[in-house]
């Protein structure tokens, strides 16, 4: 599409957006006739004729000749900022049961501490659950400035990136909901912060600006070399001036006797000093990367999920998360690791029960309980070997009060 | 808001730089807070808008869109030089004439649109900030830059440095003592040096202190680098980029001929260094002429009454006239900016001086005496009936009007104007009115007015700053400023870049007049009417006479007693012009020697 197409096409649907009415009578030129209220908004007449193309221009004089910069396009750009914030879709082709959830549950997720129960009176049900698609302007401002558009599609239960389903290239989305009305998905981390609530939302929002970040880790990360390696320079260039400045005073110092003339060179010395740290600021202020993120607008997208209700448990504890089912990408959703966050394929049942991933756990080196890191006080270590030992095995000296593993009881006070 | 690049649940990538989040994004999310959701198209216009600004590197320049002027390819390769190559610090030298300050506005304007740059200084020498200002405004939209003269800059003293984020100083003003302590603490997104080559000396006050001012970008802007010996440009480009020629010492080691300082050694070397910090295009490079200029002086006899009304002014001026000393400590009506005005309404016409003196006689602070003095000279300019410049005038409009070449008569004042128009009206002449006062859209019209049928604009010195009017090549100056650069900007209207016939220019001189000395030492003594457009500045800076060249015109009239005295002091003042043009002509032939073509970006 050239220029002129794409700029016709957003000033013309702009137009049908206001309420205009729009003819056209040739080609790449459009009669437009606006509400009065947009035209003097806009500071133009009600009835304007628009060219896109120079051509279509030259043959219409009496037409608008409408190009990037044009006062009625800045007019019309000015307008849109404030249009447009925010979008509603539905997902609503799919199928909202799956016989054997809880048998997919065992196969797809793995519980090396613990054992996956059904749960007496549980059934598989559908709820809603919710998504924001957030769009970006974003900056990425060093001794320059360059910008795109960057969007991420933001679980709002668990404030997790869905890359998975951004990955999918058609979104079956719709304009309506056309299903059964069900009940919401509870908020699956950050429980306190109420679904659709200013707080959850604008914490949703600051996890998408991250996640927009670790987006563009590779267009940072080649800024970030390119100014690093200026900044390198510019340092280097100054460290080498202000070194051998100074060398030079010092010489000439070294030389002289005379008190006054020492005095002054003296005085040089420190103001190079000083004069040497400001240039050095200089350059790290110039090229110091930071990343403006400006939302543009976002998109909330509701979605049934199927969910079901089981038992983990091992011989210490026991948990009854809720586990979901997504029709969409036809699959078991890992439930969040209570410590991190973050989806946990691989579930650990803590003593406390507590669910966890192997990142957030430690094992008992005595009974082999594990425990994750919300109930680290519940885990020290041996005072001899170092190795973490639970409430459960620790055994207390009775002549110095330290806490040692069975191996090592009494070794803690030896010399 | 702040988001923290770390938090204590999300292990976050990357380091070293923060990610905020910006205050407009406030209605995005507050949309989605209240469930006010638009239509689709709504949601992709949005998102298109957005997509139709987006800044790139600079590689696709957006200042050309946004400025009111077109920059010739040179300029545009020059600001992009300045923006990739340089990173915001350069110096740039381009021969007179070529426009460095479009570069250098370019440039500003660029960071500016971006984002990058909010707080700027410009500092130029005292006579140039006006002009600065007016092409900020006029060339490149930037109408809120703030000058070291205005009031509401001078009411709040040093403090007005950090108050205000666009300011045009003179180097004379910023480094005084008690405006340098404030403007050290401020740190500058970009700083503007015009005239650099006054930073020529590190030992200087002016040197030291722009050396230490904080600033991210800089550029400055020169002619004539090197004036003297390499020593000079060794110190400007310490400034920009200290170490970029090595310490002094090493300098010289490597690049300076010993025993003659004039002459660098090494020259690859040297080149290849000061490629990274510095443009100098050349008019011969970049392929650009200005059309020859030719100045014609209608001198003529003011009638007696002019005259004894003239004298009579004069001696009142000469009379109360305080010295330099005296003007700080006087008070009431009667100050040196006063008088100096009224010796120019008087050099302009009658009509123009009769208001000034009608407002003094009605002053009560004034002695009675004086009050009496000056409603006499008031009833004297109202008693004037025939103008010899005026007859000249129409004289020379009847000889252009069967050529039909167009013309603009310029005059300083109102009063002037208005008596202009009524009497080019009644000879019948097509002429189109151009004044301070008119709205936008009538300046336009009076401007499209004049390009298509009117033969004459009679204009104040308003007119067409910043507008194209090469499609007229005469101009008359009717009444003549005192200061040569307020000259040169009239005829800058008309002798620009892409006029190509000769532009001819007519001063009415009438004889024993200031207007008349000034005439007689810029035109024969410096031949200014035939410089090139920047030269006049390069010679008054080559001055060495810091006053305003106004003031040390005014001076030599108050103080003079005789006309005699009035021609040995203005003889004097050519002298010293004829002296400063050969300094710049000498600079101009070292610069060109040492420089020649390398630094160009053709």
């Amino acid at each position: 599409m050239s220029v002129a197409d794409s700029l016709q096409n957003f000033v013309l649907a702009y137009c049908e957006e206001v309420g205009g009415l729009i003819e056209r009578p040739a080609f790449g030129l459009a009669d437009v006739l606006l509400p009065d209220e947009v035209a003097h908004r806009l500071g133009t007449e009600p009835l304007v004729r628009l060219a896109f193309t120079e051509e279509t221009a030259a043959a219409h004089p009496e037409a608008t000749h409408l190009t990037y910069g044009h006062p009625l396009l800045d007019e019309i750009e000015e307008d849109m900022r404030g249009r447009g914030l925010a979008l509603r879709r539905y997902v609503n082709q799919v199928r909202l049961e799956r016989p054997g959830l809880f048998q997919l549950i065992k196969d797809e997720l793995a519980f090396p501490n613990a054992w996956l129960q059904p749960l007496e009176g549980a059934v598989e049900a559908p709820q809603i659950c919710y998504y924001v698609r957030f769009n970006f302007k974003v900056a990425l401002v060093t001794d320059e400035k360059q910008e795109e558009l960057a969007s991420v599609l933001m679980n709002l239960h668990t404030g997790q990136p869905a890359w998975e389903l951004e990955a999918q290239e058609i979104l079956p989305l719709e304009s309506e909901y056309r299903l059964r009305p069900m009940h919401e998905a509870p908020p699956a981390w950050q429980p306190e912060l109420p679904l659709h609530s200013p707080e959850r939302l604008t914490w949703l929002q600051e996890e998408a600006g991250r996640t927009v970040a670790f987006k563009l880790v590779p267009t940072i990360q080649a800024l970030q070399q390119r100014t690093a390696r200026r900044l390198e320079l510019d340092r280097a260039r100054l460290e080498a001036f202000y070194d051998d400045t100074a060398a030079d005073l010092e010489r000439r110092l070294a030389r002289t006797e005379d008190e006054a003339r020492q005095a002054s060179l003296k005085e040089k010395l420190a103001f190079a000093r000083l004069e040497r740290e400001r240039k050095l600021a200089d350059v790290e202020a110039k090229y110091r990367l930071r990343i403006h993120l400006e939302l543009i607008n976002t998109v909330l997208i509701s979605q049934p999920k199927i969910a079901l209700q089981a038992r983990v448990e091992n011989r210490y504890a026991s948990a009854q998360p809720t586990f979901f089912w997504d029709p969409l990408l036809h699959r078991v959703e890992p439930p969040l690791c209570q410590v991190c966050g973050r989806p946990a394929p691989w579930v650990y049942l803590c003593a406390n029960g507590h669910l966890a991933d192997e990142d957030c756990i430690l094992h008992c080196a005595f009974c082999k309980r594990v425990f994750c890191a919300l109930c680290k006080d519940d885990v020290g270590a041996c005072a001899v070997c170092g190795k973490p030992l639970c409430v459960h095995s620790q055994i207390r000296c009775p002549v110095c009060g330290r806490v040692t593993c069975q191996e090592h009881i009494g070794a803690c006070h030896r010399e | 808001m702040k988001v923290t690049n770390k938090t204590q649940t999300r292990p976050f990538p990357g380091n070293g730089y923060d990610i905020v989040l910006s205050p407009a994004s406030q209605a995005a999310l507050q949309a989605l807070i209240r469930q006010d959701f638009a239509s689709e198209r709504a949601y992709w216009l949005r998102l298109q808008t957005e997509r139709l600004s987006l800044i790139q590197g600079f590689e696709e320049l957006l200042a050309p869109e946004a400025v009111a002027v077109i920059p010739f390819p040179y300029q545009l390769k020059t600001a992009r030089t300045a923006l990739r190559r340089f990173r915001g610090r350069g110096l740039l030298c381009d021969e007179v004439g070529l426009g460095k300050t479009i570069e250098a506005g370019l440039v500003l304007k660029e960071y500016m649109l971006r984002g990058l740059v909010h707080k700027v200084l410009i500092i130029t020498p005292p006579a140039l900030t006006q002009q600065w200002r007016e092409e900020m405004a006029s060339k490149f939209l930037l109408t809120d830059f703030v000058t070291n003269e205005d009031p509401e800059f001078r009411e709040l003293g040093p403090e007005a440095w950090s108050t205000f984020d666009h300011i045009i100083a003179s180097l004379a003003t910023a480094r005084r003592e008690e405006h340098r302590r404030a403007i050290e603490k401020i740190h500058f997104d970009m700083v503007i040096v015009d005239e650099a080559h006054h930073l020529k000396n590190r030992a200087t006050v002016s040197w030291k202190f722009v050396n230490t001012l904080q600033k991210k970008y800089m550029l400055m802007l020169t002619a004539t680098p090197v004036q003297n010996d390499l020593d000079e440009l060794y110190n400007l480009i310490t400034i920009l980029q200290p170490g970029q020629l090595k310490t002094r010492r090493e300098f010289k080691r490597r690049f300076v001929v010993r025993g003659d300082p004039r002459l660098p050694k090494n020259r690859g070397e040297l080149r290849n260094l000061l490629a990274d910090v510095m443009v100098r295009n050349t008019r011969s490079q970049v392929s650009i002429r200005l059309a020859r200029r030719r100045a014609h002086t209608i001198r003529l006899q003011l009638t007696p009454p002019e005259r004894e009304l003239y004298d009579a002014v004069s001696t009142f001026v000469r009379e109360v006239l305080p010295t330099t000393e005296e003007t700080r400590r006087r008070t009431g009506p009667l100050t040196r900016f006063t008088l100096q005005t009224l010796q120019r309404e008087i050099g302009s016409s009658p009509l123009a001086v009769r208001p000034t003196l009608e407002k003094l006689a009605a002053h009560q602070r004034l002695p009675a005496e004086q009050q009496a003095t000056l409603l006499r000279l008031a009833e004297q300019a109202a008693n004037v009936e025939r103008q010899a410049k005026t007859e000249a005038l129409l004289k020379l409009l009847a000889a252009n009007k069967a050529s039909g070449e167009k013309a603009i008569i310029f005059t300083h004042y109102l009063a002037t104007l208005d008596h202009l128009e009524a009497v080019m009206r009644a000879a019948g002449h097509d002429l189109v009115v151009y004044k301070g006062e008119l709205t936008y859209a009538q300046k336009n019209q009076a401007i499209a007015r004049f390009e298509r049928e009117a033969q004459f604009l009679l204009s104040t010195e308003a007119a067409g700053e910043g507008r194209n009017l090469q499609f007229c090549r005469q101009m008359i100056n009717y009444d003549l400023p005192w200061n040569p650069m307020r000259i040169e900007q009239r005829v800058g209207r008309i002798h620009r870049i892409g006029q190509e016939r000769e532009v001819e220019i007519f001063n009415l001189s009438a004889e024993g007049t200031i207007e008349d000395y000034v005439l007689h030492i810029l035109d024969s003594k410096i031949n200014m009417f035939e410089l090139v457009i920047g030269e006049m500045d390069m010679i008054l800076g080559n001055l060495a006479d810091e006053r305003d060249f106004e003031e040390i015109v005014l001076d030599i009239w108050a103080r003079a007693r005789s006309d005699e005295e009035v021609s040995a002091g203005m003889e004097e003042l050519g002298e010293a012009l004829v002296k400063a043009r050969q300094t710049y002509l000498e600079t101009q032939v070292y610069d060109e020697a040492l420089f020649g073509q390398d630094f160009g970006v053709e």
